[in-house]
Parts: C-alpha cells; structure tokens; sequence
C-alpha cells in the first residue's frame, strides 16, 4: 500500500508511530513484572496534499517510506464543501412545491407504471433500472420509495441501488428529466406553447 | 491432571467423603440452563468436565431456603462488593446457574443502582446470550480481540461489535426524531419509517388517539472489547509483539466500551498466572519501559471523544502489501491484506479520524509493502 485517496475530504496528520524492540526475551525480575524493552518510535508529520479533479477534489495519503508492520496513523479528517443546510433544504417547502398538483398531476410525480408512462410519453421513458437488481415498479417517486425503505430500516448500504447512487446522477437526472418533460407536455395541452 | 474434587481438611477427625467438594469448570457446548454438577447430569463421572482445580462449586438449589448459610453469605459478599466497586466483571457468567445471578446482581443493584455489569457469555448462540442478558441486566458483552487471526477477521469482530453505524449510512438515530421537535420531523430518512396510527385507550374505554409508530431494529448487546484480556495469551506468543500497537489503534477506533490489561500496554511477553503470580507491575507512567503507554494514552483520549461525541459512523476496509514468490519459471507478485484502515465520522459535522494500521499478526518482515496492486509476471524458461 503506498497511497490512499479520500474524496471531498481534508485530512491533518496527527500522529503516527511504530514500535521497535531489542530483545524479545522476558526480562527475568523477581520482584516486578517488567515488559520488553519495546520503543515507541514516533513518525514526523505527514503532509497530505489537496488535489483538485473535474468531478471532486481529494486528498492524498502517502504511506511514509519506514512504517512496519506493527505501525499506525491516524488523521482527523473532514469532509468538504458540506452544504450545512442540505437536510434543511431537503425537508423544507413541499407545500410549494406540492400544493397546486392536482390527483392527476401527483399521480405523475409519485406513481405511473411503466406501460402509463411509455403511452404517456410516445414511448420515451419507462421506469428505471437499477443494474444488478431491477426495474423499479414506478417510475415515480414512489417507485424508489419501495426499496429505499428496506435499505433505510436495515442500513443495507451495499444494495445495489446504494451502488448506482454512489456511481453517478442518473438517478436523481432521471427524476428531473421526467418531471420536465411532463411540464412540457402539460404546457402544449393547455395551448401555452405550440409545436 | 488436576483434579475433580478438593479435599478440605477440617481441624480434628472428619468424614472425608462430606468434605470433598466437587471443582468448577467447563464443558464444550454445555447447555448454560442445566447445572452439570447436578443429576441427571453424568458430567463429572464422564470426565467431560474440563475442570479448574482452583474453584469449587458451590450448591445454592433452587432458592435460600435449600441452603440459608451459603446464600447469606455470598449476598453480603455481593453487597459489600457492591459498595466498594463501580462495575462487576461476571466471569464464565454462563456456568453460573441464572437464578443465582439474578438474586445476586438484584442485590448488588439495590446497594449500588448504577452498577455497570459486564459479562463473559459462551452460551453458543445469540439468542441464549440475549437470554443471559435480559434475564441479569448484562450492560455489556466482553469481546476479544485477541482471537482475530488476521486482518479480515479482525475487521469483522470489530464491524460486527464496534462499527456504530456504516459511513454515510441513511437510517439515522431515532432521536433526531423523537427528539426536541416532535412531530416536526427531522431527519428525512427515519420519518420514511413510521407510520401514522391511532392508539387504543391505554384501560380499554374512551377514544383512541393519534400516535406516530416508529420502528425500533434493536441492536446486538453493547460490547466491550479487550485488546488483551487476562485469560489471552501474549502477542508475543500467539502472533508478534509489533502487534500490540496496530490492536491498540484499532481497538480505541471501535464504537464500543474498550478495555485492556496493565501487561499489554507495557508489552508483557508472557501470560501472568493470575492465581500464583506474586510479584508487583512495574510503575512505568510514561517513561522509559512504558511499552505503548504514550500511544495508548492519546489512543484512549480519542477514543472517549469519538464515543461521547457521538461519532457513530464507522467504515473498516483493508488493504493490501506485496510480497513477492519466486517460483521455477515465474515470480509472482502477491497482495496480501496487511493494513486496516478505519474511519470513524460525526454523522451532522462530518468531521472525524481516521487509522492507518499496519498489522503483524506474524513475526518476520519489516516490508513496508510498495504498491496495492495485483500482478503476476510469467517469465519463460530458456528451453
């Protein structure tokens, strides 16, 4: 092992040592329980680098050229560019965002089998497949709810559904893509825009 | 051999059958619930009794009332001990039979509400230790981590007992929830999870009411994990004395109550024999022949903030070091996983550490181990 990289992530050396012994024999004392002259050998800083890169910046550990087995170190490490508001957000405004739907507008946003969406959409979109597991019965935000929530109460971070978030954005595009082209058509039906 | 019985040898003539008493001990897959001292048990004459000639057995019954003097006895022993001590230690707590512990530990527990109790459980299964636990109020399971034999292992006792929760995990603590702001809900994850319902009248008249019905997942018993317990051998012996300091990091990394012996922090070479031992531990502080003291103690300062900070979310992976095989026509280049690596994050700050160790589960190499890649290169023989 030479270097590990951590994305999004800052990280400070803190400390770091190995342990060297000169003689691995009990030390023979009648009177007191002695241990091996063992030594603590500390390890100078570690400098870790910033580096930037097109998707996310990241840090850079190098392994110091004398670390034996037997050896630590340790860094407090940070994640950055944290939105702190993030959950906020998240929670915050579904009554704008929900309020003026009506049945069949929410019907869009949280169900809609795939055989709705494809007559829906001349075909265009279908409900999403996760690789490695399946296509989700929805295509709306219900359709995701369904194995989030087994991933939610058991913490089953390696479902494959993780694994495509962790991947890229095709989910949360997917979702975008979707709602938009449902606006669009509902722009053309109500004689807003025109082809 | 050590024997099965102890002989007492009273003061003036006796009867030497009444004043034999039968030794502790253990037997492999034993049921905790039956007593194997007792019939119909044939233990002790099947010599399947592993014994420790340093205990004897003592005949408590089904109650006081079989035997008053005994029962008193060690109920002002439990209580004074009670007194005197923060926490207990139940040693092979599966062998003692259940009901003794439940009166014993009900005792101390009146002399000293806060006991911490702390349990080694053999039972062979989850659920006889969850029985075990219930039934004494066990506040914690002693785990070791002395019986890992290699990075993966050692990886997943520590996942298994001290992960707190996966990195970047989504079912958050159910306090952010049932906290300050209930029915605000706070945490997006968690309010996924409940239900809406309606309550039925606690003493079965009036309306029911509205309830917000969250999902409990239970956890295994809380851990306390020994880097090295008394019972271990040293790691010197069982894999090398360069180990001690990788176990120690590790260890502090878990999201679980930690413990240690005086003799691992000061890199003891031998298992102690607790019952002849007499020789005193050296005072080393943090000075010369203080072993790992100085690591250990800014291990330890670590691991209290982590644990009381709440940095519940944990991630171990391993990585891999090079060796290299020479064989007849080839040279194979090998990775083998020496290194766990283990990060330890605040679910809201996202601030945390994180621990590179390099292991020495054997004697040997000082390799540092050069690149985590996999390769093998053929080379052809000259004919």
């Amino acid at each position: 092992m030479n270097t590990i990289e951590l994305s999004c992530t800052r990280a400070r050396f803190v400390y770091g040592a190995s342990i060297e012994f000169s003689s691995y024999e009990t030390p023979h004392n009648s009177n007191i329980i002695r241990g091996l002259p063992g030594k603590l050998v500390e390890i100078p800083d570690v400098i870790v680098p910033q580096i930037s890169h097109d998707v996310a910046p990241f840090c850079r550990i190098t392994v110091p050229d004398y670390f034996p087995p037997g050896s630590i170190l340790i860094f407090e490490v940070e994640v950055q560019n944290l939105e702190e508001e993030l959950d906020t957000f998240c929670t915050s405004d579904a009554n704008k965002a929900f309020g003026n739907l009506d049945l069949v507008d929410l019907n869009v946003v949280l169900y809609r089998a795939d055989g709705e969406e494809r007559d829906a959409t001349s075909g265009v979109i279908g409900v999403y497949d996760v690789p490695g597991f399946a296509k989700l019965t929805y295509c709306g935000l219900e359709g995701w709810m369904h194995p989030l929530r087994h991933i939610m109460k058991s913490n089953d971070l390696g479902h494959p559904l993780c694994e495509n978030f962790r991947q890229g954005l095709w989910a949360l595009d997917y979702i975008y893509s979707r709602l938009q082209t449902w606006v669009v058509i509902c722009l053309f039906v109500s004689g807003v825009a025109h082809i | 051999m050590e024997p099965y019985f102890t002989r007492l040898t009273p003061p003036g003539p006796f009867d030497q059958g009444k004043y034999s008493v039968a030794n502790n001990g253990w037997i492999w897959d034993a049921d905790p619930l039956q007593n194997f001292a007792l019939p119909p048990s044939k233990a002790y004459l099947r010599r399947e009794v592993i014994v420790w000639s340093d205990c004897v057995k003592l005949r408590y019954g089904s109650g006081p009332t079989d035997n008053p003097w005994l029962w008193e006895h060690m109920m002002s022993y439990v209580r004074m001990l009670a007194a005197t001590f923060d926490g207990f230690r139940i040693d092979n707590c599966h062998s003692t039979p259940a009901h003794v512990g439940v009166a014993m530990l009900d005792a101390a527990r009146i002399v000293n509400p806060d006991l911490y109790v702390c349990a080694e459980l053999f039972t062979g299964s989850e659920e006889m230790d969850l029985l075990f636990v219930q039934m004494l109020g066990i506040n914690s399971l002693i785990r070791e981590a002395g019986n890992a034999w290699d990075p993966k292992e050692f990886s997943r006792v520590m996942y298994r007992f001290g992960l707190g929760k996966p990195l970047g995990g989504l079912h958050r603590s159910l306090w952010s929830v049932m906290g300050a702001n209930v029915p605000t809900i706070g945490s997006m994850d968690s309010a996924c999870l409940i239900n809406l319902e309606e309550l039925d009248p606690p003493f079965g008249k009036g309306p029911t009411r509205p309830c917000i019905v969250s999902p409990l997942n239970g956890s295994v018993p809380h851990a306390l994990m020994y880097d090295l317990t008394h019972d271990n051998e040293s790691y010197l012996d069982k894999r090398s004395a360069e180990h001690a300091l990788s176990v120690a990091g590790i260890v502090t990394f878990g999201y679980c109550a930690v413990a240690s012996v005086k003799g691992f922090d000061d890199l003891y070479p031998k298992l102690l024999n607790l019952v002849e031992e007499k020789r005193q531990y050296e005072l080393t502080q943090l000075g010369e022949n203080s072993g790992i003291a100085r690591a250990k103690r800014l291990l330890n300062g670590l691991h209290r903030e982590m644990v009381l900070g709440g940095f519940e979310e944990g991630h171990y992976w391993q990585e891999g070091d090079v060796s290299i095989q020479f064989g007849f026509a080839f040279v194979q280049v090998l990775t083998v996983n020496k290194y766990i690596l283990v990060q330890r994050m605040h679910p809201t700050t996202q601030k945390g550490y994180l621990l590179i160790a390099h292991t020495a589960f054997s004697k040997g190499s000082k390799e540092r181990g050069i690149g985590a890649c996999y390769c093998t290169i053929y080379m052809t023989h000259p004919n």
